[in-house]
């Protein structure tokens, strides 16, 4: 015990010199909420091969359709319905791009076009299927992007704005959803044909009336959801603004589900792209998108399945890529997801 | 509650006389009569044919006749369909469309929580990727593609179910299962996203940490939470599968109602595009209804009949 | 945890459920040959067969469309018939009529064994009844106009809303002598009609049983036993939007010399479907597509192509300056390549057309078909249209022109417009050719309107003649829609229309019709259209009519 007392005595201490400025020193670089969602964007292996499959595809639909020598509607009867062909991969069986239809009859050489290669085939109009597939991708691309803004914009703010104030305003705007959706789509459509000229603003149009309800009912529900939780109660007695709570608090606790429902209408929207023109209030023939050659070949399904193949694989991929990049999106933003 | 159901029901009235004033006059104002051969038919037969169905009248006065009869429960009879009444011609074709419907939401709702849950319980393995490699392409390629390689597949190649028609149990199965598709993977994406969120929520861990097992854990207190955006998605998605889809009933020539709505508008027989716009709308609005409800079931803290806060 | 297990439960019965649904299903059907032995030993013989949409009308009155007017053909019996060769030939008349007033009367004799689905004979009071019911505002059916085309005196009166006879039904040229005898009256003379009989062999001509229909009143005809039938086949089973059943009419007067038992009919919308049936044994015939064709064309015994007689054509509209250009009209006719759009991208029998009238459709008095004469008109080549082409646009002072092409939206059309296009561009420089697909309704209403430059547009006959075709261009008709007047051709159609010698008659429809397209190239003719079927191999003596109702199932048989 006394032992204890002589060994440590206080002139043993001496205090430390430390102003309270440097307590609340931070060594570690500081990163803001978007370097900091970039960060873990990037260390997202899904998101990076997302990203490259988008670039790839795009970089591909303008590119693309420079390898081969002919144009998007150069027809020539004496070529139509060839099965895809492709130099050396031709040589392995298994992956039919030799020329051989489905009946095992080589198109290429009863047609007498032996010394031709047409990556995707050719249609019924004897058009090169690849420059096709491409330069529709561009259109369905800038479809895809015009209908996720479209969600963006008019849904999440609809949506927000409806579930947030709730009662009287959320009833009222709600029972114009239904309005909207109850009245047949197919009659505005016709109606908007009557009156503008067909092209993309057009489509763009047609689209705006109702593409973005499914988003503004599902953002309603999430602020429902959300409005009466704690964290938001907590903000709202400390004094914050709606818009404050509503873009800070509540935003990115649905951007999951906003990312995932943009997914689902981008598809929507490259069909109903394609139906649109079918019925003559979109993009004219010969131009095609990948929507209206899926509609198209898929007529000849079982007798040609190129003509459907290629251009679902690419909506397919094209599809993939934003989920891959949506997904690691939705956990570079999530800030419950930060470590 | 109650009190509620019966504001929003005397809501849904009011709307309801919205949508069909609007689709009234907005079909009145499509191109053309209702009449089949309208290229062939001289100004003296079209003039006989709008008197017999008083379409020389003004629109107007249409308009009331039409809402007069409404109210009294008569919606007309069809012009494309030898005076047919409308309402037999809905409830003729709405069994199979509803049969068929019903299965596809049912079918497509099990196995797309299945895959939705098992992938964001096991996320990033294998078992996610799959799943979601499976949802992304029910997505992207249309049903109609789908149904178009089953039944050439299944039907033609294998045998082993019949290719098309609607003569029993087993000729459901390709048309539901092709419909299906896309509800496995609306449930899917949705249940897995939502799943994810709420795994990473504070009372999970709560739970967990009091020892709860891991079962109870995800059942009471995952999925329950993780809900709310499958049923805002999923109300309407049954409702546009139950009163018919247009292109698989086409294929597998099952005699719904899907092909005739999009018939009756291309064709002008108004009492029939009338019709079919309330049958559907009416669908919608009670789904959207019983949606609401369910938000409160699934989560008590959720109050839509309450105003703010 | 009660709760969730019960939710498992749910869950777990309703998988089984649906599974099970999936798996048991009714017995197997009987087997799908076309022939199952009945009980006996006798042989029954079934046909699978499928239409693209519901029966429209069961009352043959009212039928106007494809489906309607085969079924009416088919359960139905008016005074002729149509046989194999499409002549007419006697069937609900005994005899020939006696012809009285110089041919502007008609007395038919009717069969005294034709007898209703209930046993009650067909009276000549069922054909007044039927006659007059048709030329009815209340009624109101859209081949009314079928009366003033056979001439049926007052027809034309009573169809008028200005005239003062309209709708005093009991003023139609139609009488009931006695029970079995009927008199009909005709408003100019019969002989400048030589198509008259086959026209009484219309739907719209058949009788109807008048007690019956005033019995059931509103209902007639709107499910299977809510008609009476005197045709070789009655209607037995009806499921709205699925299909229909026909069945051999036990009380049909020539019952022996109908051959089949049963005739099952599907409703069928798509084509693949209905090619796969057919593979899988549930369908014994189809038509198909060009894609299809191919697969098919060598399988002799089941592919066939036939020709039918509707002609489909460029129309254009005389209001555009530069179409109003014989020069440039006849350089976009010659422009393009007809033969490649009928082999490669139709490629399912249709011919193609330069003509108005169609080939196999109708003799002449001479026997002669009506295109021996006048041949292919205006069979250019892509260097002669650039001719024309160069000429017209100097007459016009420019260089270029740009102009669009109203088309129907659907597959065929829209094909072929994108052919038309990529031809007409490359072989006639400076010009530019949009394609505007509308929908049907709005097309026809730009047509009506002439708000349009070209356009894909389509006839088929209403009557076996070429006047049905000739006289759609006259000055002013409501059918003419491209401005298009030619003082000789109007004066050509009118006198060919009451000239009753009919060798003369039948020149001038011919001159008329080169007037129309070597003289004026008014309209750009396509093709005429045909169909590529696929059928068992067992289905014996089909035969299809140019007009009417495309079937006469009574002849078909099945080995």
């Amino acid at each position: 015990m006394s032992m204890h007392e002589k060994q440590l005595n206080n002139d043993l201490f001496q205090p430390a010199v430390r102003s309270s400025d440097d307590a609340e020193k931070i060594t570690k670089e500081s990163t803001s909420f978007w370097q900091d969602a970039r960060r873990r964007l990037f260390e997202n292996k899904g998101a990076v091969a997302g990203l490259i499959i988008i670039v790839a595809i795009l970089l591909l639909a303008f590119l693309g359709p420079l390898f081969s020598h002919n144009g998007f509607d150069d027809q020539d009867t004496s070529r139509t319905n060839l099965p895809p062909r492709i130099p050396v991969l031709e040589n392995v069986g298994f992956l039919g791009l030799d020329g051989v239809d489905i009946r095992g009859v080589d198109q290429y050489k009863m047609k007498n076009q032996k010394d031709n290669y047409y990556w995707f085939g050719t249609d019924a109009l004897g058009r090169d299927q690849f420059v096709r597939v491409w330069k529709g991708t561009q259109i369905s691309l800038y479809i895809a992007f015009l209908a996720a803004a479209i969600d963006m914009i008019i849904g999440v703010a609809y949506g927000a704005i409806s579930g947030y104030y709730g009662g009287k305003t959320d009833n009222i705007m709600q029972r114009i959803i239904e309005i909207l959706i109850g009245i047949p789509n197919l009659i505005v459509v016709i109606l908007l044909i009557l009156i503008l000229d067909p092209g993309i603003i057009s489509i763009t149009f047609a689209m705006v009336i109702t593409g973005w309800t499914t988003m503004a009912r599902i953002v309603r529900g999430q602020i429902l959801k959300l409005k009466n939780q704690e964290f938001v109660l907590a903000s709202l007695t400390l004094g914050a603004k709606s818009s404050r709570i509503v873009t800070k608090h509540m935003f990115p606790n649905i951007l999951g589900s906003i990312i995932i429902t943009s997914m689902f209408t981008i598809p929507s929207a490259i069909f109903t792209e394609a139906f649109l023109s079918f019925i003559g209030l979109g993009i004219s023939p010969p131009t095609a998108s990948l929507g209206s050659l899926v509609n198209e070949g898929f007529k000849s399904l079982q007798i040609y399945p190129h003509l459907v193949l290629y251009p679902a694989v690419i909506i397919s991929l094209i599809m993939i890529s934003f989920n891959l990049l949506g997904d690691g999106l939705r956990d570079a933003l999530d800030p419950k997801m930060r470590k | 509650m109650v009190r509620f159901v019966l504001k929003r029901l005397l809501y849904m009235l009011i709307t309801l006389f919205i949508i069909t004033s609007f689709t009234f006059f907005l079909m009145k104002l499509l191109p053309g009569s209702p009449f089949n051969n309208e290229e062939k038919l001289t100004d003296q037969q079209k003039f006989i044919l709008n008197e017999k169905y008083g379409l020389n009248d003004p629109v107007p006065v249409q308009y009331l006749n039409y809402m007069s009869n409404l109210v009294k429960g008569d919606l007309g009879v069809s012009f494309q369909y030898d005076n047919r009444p409308v309402s037999t011609m809905i409830t003729e074709r709405i069994g199979p469309s509803a049969v068929l419907g019903v299965e596809a939401t049912i079918i497509g709702t099990i196995i797309g929580l299945i895959l939705g849950i098992a992938a964001a319980l096991k996320h990033n393995t294998s078992i996610d990727y799959l799943s979601s490699l499976f949802a992304v392409l029910g997505i992207s390629i249309p049903s109609f593609v789908f149904a178009g390689v089953l039944q050439y597949y299944v039907g033609v190649k294998l045998g082993w179910l019949p290719v098309a028609l609607w003569d029993g149990p087993k000729y459901h199965v390709l048309p539901a299962l092709s419909l299906s598709v896309f509800v496995i993977a609306t449930v899917a994406r949705f249940m897995r996203t939502e799943m994810l969120e709420v795994l990473g929520q504070d009372y999970i861990t709560t739970a967990k940490s009091k020892g709860l097992s891991n079962l109870v854990v995800i059942w009471k207190h995952t999925i329950r939470n993780a809900m709310i955006p499958v049923v805002t998605i999923l109300g309407p998605l049954a409702i546009n599968l139950i009163t018919g889809t247009l292109i698989i009933e086409k294929i597998f020539a099952v005699p719904g109602l899907g092909f005739q709505f999009v018939s009756s508008i291309q064709l002008n027989d108004y009492p029939v595009i009338m019709a079919t716009t309330i049958f559907y709308s009416v669908c919608f609005i009670i789904v959207i209804l019983i949606v609401d409800i369910l938000y409160g079931v699934i989560d008590p803290r959720i109050r839509v009949a309450g105003g703010k806060g | 945890m009660k709760k969730s297990k019960w939710s498992l439960l749910l869950t777990i019965v309703l998988v089984l459920s649906v599974f099970l649904s999936a798996c048991s299903g009714k017995k197997e059907e009987k087997a799908n040959g076309n022939t199952s032995s009945n009980g006996g030993g006798s042989k029954e013989k079934v046909l699978n067969l499928m239409e693209t949409s519901e029966i429209p009308y069961l009352d043959n009155i009212m039928a106007d469309d494809q489906v309607s007017l085969n079924l009416a053909n088919n359960v139905y019996e008016g005074l002729y018939t149509l046989n194999e060769k499409d002549e007419p030939v006697l069937s609900g008349a005994a005899e020939e009529p006696e012809e009285k007033d110089g041919g502007k009367t008609w007395v038919f004799k009717l069969r005294d064994d034709a007898v209703w689905s209930n046993g009650d004979p067909v009276t000549a009071n069922d054909y007044v009844f039927a006659w007059r019911k048709a030329v009815s505002k209340d009624t109101a059916t859209q081949y009314s106009f079928i009366y003033q085309v056979a001439g049926i005196l007052n027809a034309d009166k009573i169809l008028n809303p200005e005239d003062p006879m309209y709708n005093k039904t009991d003023k139609l040229g139609i009488k009931a002598i006695d029970e079995h005898t009927i008199e009909v009256k005709f408003a100019g003379p019969t002989s400048a009609k030589p198509y008259l009989k086959a026209v009484l062999s219309f739907p719209t001509f058949y009788p109807q049983p008048e007690k019956f229909v005033k019995e059931q009143g509103k209902q007639f005809a709107l499910e299977a036993d809510k008609a009476l039938y005197n045709g070789p086949f009655a209607l037995t089973k009806w499921e709205h939007e699925k299909g229909w059943v026909l069945e051999k009419n036990d009380k049909y007067w020539d019952k022996k010399n109908v051959k089949v038992d049963k005739i099952n009919v599907n409703i069928l919308k798509d084509e693949a479907t209905r090619i796969n049936l057919f593979e899988t044994g549930k369908l014994d015939r189809t038509s198909i597509s060009a894609e299809y064709v191919d697969q098919y064309k060598d399988k002799k015994d089941i592919f066939s192509t036939v020709p039918e007689s509707s002609v489909f054509f460029l129309r254009m509209n005389q209001k555009n300056k530069a179409l109003a250009n014989k020069n440039i009209r006849h350089a976009l006719d010659m422009g393009w390549d007809k033969k490649q759009l009928t082999d490669v991208l139709l490629n399912n029998g249709s011919v193609p057309a330069y003509f108005l009238v169609p080939s196999k459709f109708v003799n002449g008095p001479d026997g002669a078909d009506f295109r021996e004469k006048n041949g292919d008109l205006n069979k250019g080549d892509a260097k002669q249209a650039k001719d024309y082409w160069e000429k017209g646009l100097k007459e016009l002072g420019v260089k270029k022109l740009d102009l669009t092409l109203l088309n129907y939206d659907t597959d065929t059309a829209q094909k072929d417009a994108q052919f038309i296009k990529n031809q007409l561009e490359k072989n006639l420089p400076g010009l530019s050719l949009k394609i505007k697909a509308q929908p049907f309704k709005q097309k026809l209403k730009l047509e009506e309107n002439m708000d349009y430059d070209i356009s894909y547009a389509g006839w088929g006959p209403d009557y076996p003649d070429p006047m049905t075709f000739v006289d759609m261009f006259v000055t002013g008709g409501s059918h003419n829609e491209m401005n298009y007047s030619n003082k000789k051709y109007d004066e050509l159609v009118k006198k060919a229309s009451s000239e009753t010698d009919l060798k003369k008659r039948w020149e001038m429809m011919q001159q008329a019709e080169k007037i129309l397209i070597e003289e004026d190239a008014a309209i750009s003719p396509m093709y005429q259209r045909g169909y590529a079927f696929i059928t068992k191999s067992n289905i014996k003596n089909i035969h299809n009519h140019s007009f009417g109702g495309d079937y006469s199932y009574k002849d078909w048989d099945v080995e």
